[in-house]
């Protein structure tokens, strides 16, 4: 397991943001930390990847101290095996897609580019320069550089949201049966409540910089912590309606499940066939 | 016309842009990434020259590499370097001189680029040498150039320190701008203006070729 109690204000002129996490994420599985915009999520990735660093407080993972600010142990971010999707990709654009992917690892696995490639659909990508692809492909190409560092821990900010509905479909798909194959960490973050409920084993819903509520998918909306709005998905299975959390009411996309539109305060209940 | 002021000034130039070159990525790259309270000192020292007086550089230099200085005294008897009036002194004024001309744009286009790129290649185990080489210095290309040529034009067009530390010795610190200002001294026009001529030529030359460079122009004409 990967226990983290920190805290963190983040200063940037007259504002200042607080960070103040209590969470854990499963091990060889697939955590998602679901939440508004601005809630705190790229920064719990930033600091649990030792890019930011904590006030104070301590990440340990199966044991070991990432972080701890009592005794100052800091583990260096190279040092935590982790390969990072950010939300602007971070692609060198003096590098072609291959230059890129190579840079990524000494000794890379061919059997698993080739596999890559293949499966996010780089192959005619290859000989290009990221700054003349779009955005959907430059997402491809820096998940696919992620997947070939062979990772223990895979750290994807919004790693799919450029990516037209098709594919992503299949990119969720490749990326639970790539995790189950290889037994890496991922932690991803996402808004996405479709792609929570389809590729996460274990659930971390964050708001206003505090972690609300945590565990299994299905209890994802047991609160929801903006509007105080609460919701209960009583069953698992495949998800058959689109989910959209607003300010001011809960909307059920299909309405030939449910059409009534829900208001502060409402509790409900969401059964998923 | 004598070419030897000219040969020197292009000597400087090139020694100085190489050296300063060399010197301005590490201190960049140290700007860049730190934030050490003594950045904005760092900052100031090397913006300094921008706004001080060359005569001011000059006079400093000459009081504190002066041979009657301990310092000075001490360069030049235990290591026999003397710096006033010579080549070698002009160089390093010339460098500190053209500090900022070199820096700014450097640590302009190291600013400008994501985060992401180096903490990426911090993430993957990189080395900051790596980093710096194979990440970081390849994706500022244009602000390297703009640097390296500003220095060069700016130190071609040294007067005031040059003529404080390196007086007017033929060969080995009459640079052209001073053999410029001796000419009309000696009301020699026509010298003066060749010097003049082609400096201006060299000046607007290399400045337009930074500005197509960076721009493009000369890419789209290829294509």
């Amino acid at each position: 397991m990967m226990y983290c109690n920190f805290q963190k204000t983040y200063n940037s002129g007259k504002r200042s943001f607080s960070i103040d996490i209590e969470a854990s994420f499963q091990l060889n599985a697939i955590n998602v930390v679901y939440g508004n915009s601005g809630a705190g999520k790229t920064s719990l990735l930033r600091l649990l990847s030792g890019l930011d660093k904590v006030d104070s407080g301590l990440i340990r993972v199966n044991k070991k101290d990432w972080l701890n600010t009592k005794n100052k142990t800091f583990l260096p971010s190279h040092q935590r095996e982790i390969a990072y999707v950010f939300q602007d990709y971070g692609l060198f654009p003096n590098m072609t897609v291959t230059e890129n992917l190579e840079f990524a690892k000494k000794d890379i696995n061919q059997t698993l580019l080739n596999e890559v490639v293949e499966m996010l659909e780089l192959e005619t990508l290859l000989k290009t320069k990221p700054n003349h692809l779009s955005g959907g492909q430059q997402q491809r190409i820096a998940l696919a550089r992620a997947i070939v560092q062979e990772p223990k821990f895979l750290f994807l900010d919004e790693p799919l949201t450029a990516i037209d509905e098709t594919l992503r479909s299949k990119l969720q798909t490749y990326l639970i049966q790539l995790q189950k194959k290889q037994k890496f960490t991922v932690i991803m973050v996402s808004h996405n409540l479709q792609e929570v409920l389809k590729v996460a084993s274990h659930v971390c819903v964050i708001h206003q910089g505090k972690a609300t509520s945590q565990g299994i998918p299905s209890l994802l909306l047991k609160e929801n912590p903006k509007n105080t709005l609460k919701a209960v998905v009583i069953s698992s299975g495949t998800l058959t309606i689109d989910v959209v959390v607003e300010t001011q009411k809960m909307t059920i996309l299909k309405e030939n499940i449910l059409s009534k539109n829900y208001t502060i305060g409402d509790e409900v209940e969401i059964k998923i066939h | 016309m004598d070419f030897e002021p000219l040969l020197l000034t292009f000597k400087l130039a090139s020694i100085t842009t190489i050296l300063l070159f060399l010197i301005a990525i590490p201190l960049c790259y140290w700007l860049v990434q730190t934030n050490s309270k003594t950045k904005p000192f760092v900052e100031t020292l090397v913006s300094m020259p921008l706004v001080l007086p060359p005569t001011v550089l000059g006079f400093y230099f000459l009081v504190f590499l002066s041979p009657n200085t301990t310092f000075g005294n001490w360069l030049e008897n235990m290591l026999g370097i003397k710096l006033v009036f010579s080549f070698l002194g002009l160089i390093i004024a010339s460098i500190i001189y053209s500090l900022p001309f070199m820096v700014h744009p450097i640590q302009s286009g190291l600013t400008a680029l994501p985060k992401s790129y180096t903490e990426t290649a911090v993430l993957m185990g990189k080395s900051k040498w790596t980093i710096l080489t194979k990440v970081l210095l390849p994706n500022i290309k244009p602000a390297i150039l703009t640097g390296l040529v500003l220095t060069f034009a700016h130190t071609i067009g040294e007067f005031g320190v040059v003529l404080m530390i390196g007086g007017n010795i033929p060969g080995k610190t009459k640079v052209a701008s001073i053999a410029i200002y001796d000419e009309v001294e000696t009301l020699n026009y026509a010298a003066a203006n060749q010097y003049s001529l082609i400096l201006l030529s060299i000046s607007f030359i290399i400045l337009l070729s930074v500005y197509l460079i960076n721009g493009g122009y000369l890419k789209r004409t290829i294509r």
